[in-house]
């Protein structure tokens, strides 16, 4: 579905993404992992077309994307959720699910967005209790349920997430991870995740990535990945000779 | 039958693209991790940014068995030795051993292109399969073994016992599969033949050889001996072991692990490479392995791309069966040849059996090559001039196949040393 090959990025001088090349296939569950820097966001970025590459290929259902506006992206069926969930916190939470159908709003359409609006509350009911309230005032979860919902108000074919688990506690990204992984399975969604925590990413994850300082160093299925030294000691936050049994 | 159809079955397309992924990731790894492969690009100048395609890897430069030896024993790990979970060396047919190191992920993936390698070739979790490699340093029995348990078969791992022993375990627990080296396979068959024991009253249907090159004539003849259908294998022990490659049921080729392996056929003279179809060389790159990430590996052995599809719907590239190691290269007056095609010709001709032996002298100036060769009993005590007839024949054969003037001399029954690993058919004087 989603093919890279060769993607180049810099930012002014600043060279980011080197020779990266990685694929998604339909269906699929794929997780970047990388470090701080690493440059993740930017190959979301550049996906969803938020970043101009500087040369390589980015090919999305045979279709080269290189280029290509955001607007027209999302009406291709790319979503991102973006890292920090940027939701607009002084309008509601319906009016922040409404957005996500903003390229498609009509008053032919009304209905159409009508029930995919009821889609979203049945996968997030805590999103239908609190409706009518303020997005600000949802808690860290609550907003990147409002994000992943805005997100798939698009109808998209490929959800890009950044970072999901930021900032939320344990028990609540489990829950996020749980509907990710949902909405890979029931709504047959290609998923393309970046994330920082590799020990669940990993655990719902086909297969993985992982970038460091601009260049791929691994592809591997999901679980040969949580056996690699560089996983590991990078991304797993332990070495496994160091660990001390008491 | 398929181990892993999604993968064996992949499109040439997606394949390429998991290819360039996997061999640019081993690629930063090696330059980062590994301090030979370092230097040898900054020495080259090379930058492992500049990969952008699968022909890009033509840019950078061999790995040797001297490039292993040098560095021996672990000076091309690319993990730090605890992350090594095991170790095995070359079985050092030619010169010094080489030291492999491999991870957790390493075994794993190693015990996958064995599993699939197994399950081409015809065997399933109902056979007993009998390892009769020699468990130890060498890489053929482990990879054999875990390939085997990963499928469900029943494993007996026997080692290299002697014949006799090989035969009553064989007999004792009906085993149907039968993994060793093609010269240990036709020791087998021979001990049978002495033991009056039929063939047929075994549970035995199959043979999974390799670690040796062999010719098609020899596939005939162990066949032949043991009823049993033959499945060649190709392996070693820099690249993983046994699990590089492997014949399906159709024995046309052996399909190649292309997503784990890259491979590439080169001329041995020249180092360029050679187009499909064309024999040469075979250069070998991993694509996935952690401990040890080879690239362009120069095999030492010939063969060639086959084009074309193979009939069981397996899109990995065949290679067509060794022809030979460029070690084992005989040049006589210019001429090359390999063991193999002279044991192609003595399997064709009747009154003597395939156990032979290449000697290489020098007389005066001039090579001098014997090929010993093992009479059948009823020839040998018959008259002379039936033997000369017969060694005229044979002479005349390989000059007109090959060539090549050899002397011929007939030897009896059973004096050849047999080997129960891998069969030593050139004997060089002037080295040893």
């Amino acid at each position: 579905m989603l093919v890279i090959k060769n993607l180049d990025v810099h930012y002014g001088k600043l060279h980011i993404l080197k020779k990266v090349s990685l694929h998604v296939k339909k269906g699929e569950l794929v997780v970047l992992l990388g470090s701080n820097g690493a440059g993740k966001t930017t190959l979301l970025n550049s996906i969803s077309g938020f970043i101009k590459p500087t040369s390589g290929q980015i090919i999305f259902e045979d279709k080269v994307i290189n280029g290509f506006s955001p607007e027209k992206l999302v009406s291709m069926g790319i979503a991102q959720v973006p890292e920090g969930r940027l939701i607009f916190k002084t309008l509601t939470v319906e009016e922040n699910i409404i957005l996500g159908a903003y390229h498609r709003y009509s008053i032919k359409n009304a209905k159409a967005v009508r029930e995919d609006i009821e889609m979203v509350y049945e996968l997030f009911p805590k999103l239908k209790d609190r409706r009518k309230q303020l997005a600000g005032i949802l808690s860290g979860g609550e907003q990147q349920m409002l994000a992943i919902g805005r997100a798939i108000m698009s109808k998209p074919k490929l959800l890009l997430l950044d970072e999901p688990s930021m900032g939320l506690a344990p028990n609540i990204v489990k829950e996020i991870f749980l509907y990710i992984v949902k909405l890979q399975r029931d709504f047959s969604l290609t998923v393309l995740l970046v994330e920082q925590n590799a020990r669940i990413a990993l655990k719902i994850a086909h297969r993985g990535y992982v970038l460091e300082t601009g260049r791929l160093i691994l592809e591997g299925p999901a679980e040969d990945l949580f056996f690699n030294r560089d996983v590991q000691r990078a991304y797993l936050g332990r070495d496994l000779d160091a660990e001390v049994i008491i | 039958m398929f181990w892993d159809k999604e993968k064996e079955c992949i499109d040439r397309e997606e394949l390429k693209q998991l290819q360039l992924e996997r061999l640019q990731s081993t690629i930063h790894r090696a330059y980062r991790y590994v301090p030979f492969y370092r230097k040898k690009f900054d020495d080259l100048g090379i930058d492992p940014d500049d990969i952008s395609s699968l022909e890009d890897l033509k840019k950078l430069p061999f790995t040797t068995k001297e490039d292993l030896r040098q560095n021996y024993p672990y000076g091309l790990l690319a993990v730090p030795l605890r992350e090594v979970v095991r170790l095995h060396a070359s079985s050092g047919t030619t010169g010094l051993p080489t030291v492999v190191g491999y991870t957790r992920n390493d075994l794993k993936i190693w015990t996958e292109l064995v599993a699939r390698n197994l399950v081409a070739g015809g065997v399933t979790k109902d056979d007993v399969i009998q390892i009769a490699y020699n468990y130890g340093l060498f890489t053929g029995a482990f990879g054999l073994h875990y390939g085997a348990e990963k499928i469900g078969a029943s494993v007996v791992p026997i080692s290299s016992e002697n014949p006799k022993k090989q035969i009553k375990i064989m007999q004792d627990y009906k085993t149907t599969v039968l993994a060793c080296t093609p010269s240990y396979a036709l020791a087998i068959a021979e001990t049978l033949i002495d033991m009056v024991i039929n063939p047929s009253s075994m549970s035995l249907k199959l043979g999974i050889l390799g670690a040796e090159p062999w010719s098609e004539g020899m596939r005939r003849e162990i066949e032949e001996k043991l009823r049993i259908k033959t499945i060649d294998t190709y392996g070693l022990s820099e690249i993983y072991g046994p699990g590089v490659a492997g014949e399906c049921i159709y024995q046309n080729g052996l399909h190649v692990n292309d997503d784990h392996l890259f491979i590439e056929i080169v001329d041995p003279e020249t180092l360029e490479n050679v187009p499909d179809g064309q024999e040469g060389e075979l250069v070998i790159t991993t694509l996935t392995r952690e401990a040890m990430p080879i690239i362009r590996y120069r095999t030492r052995d010939l063969t060639r791309i086959i084009p074309g599809e193979c009939e069981c719907g397996r899109t990995f590239l065949r290679i067509d069966r060794i022809k030979g190691r460029t070690d084992d290269l005989i040049i006589i007056k210019g001429v090359k040849v390999f063991p193999s095609q002279i044991e192609e010709i003595l399997c064709e001709i009747q009154g003597i059996e395939p156990h032979y032996q290449i000697v290489m002298e020098k007389k005066g100036f001039v090579d001098e090559i014997t090929v010993l060769v093992e009479a059948s009993e009823e020839l040998f005590f018959d008259e002379m001039r039936k033997q000369n007839e017969l060694i005229r024949q044979i002479e005349e054969r390989i000059k007109e196949e090959l060539d090549i003037d050899v002397k011929v001399k007939l030897v009896e029954k059973k004096t050849l040393e047999r080997f129960k690993g891998k069969a030593k058919r050139v004997i060089n004087k002037e080295k040893e």
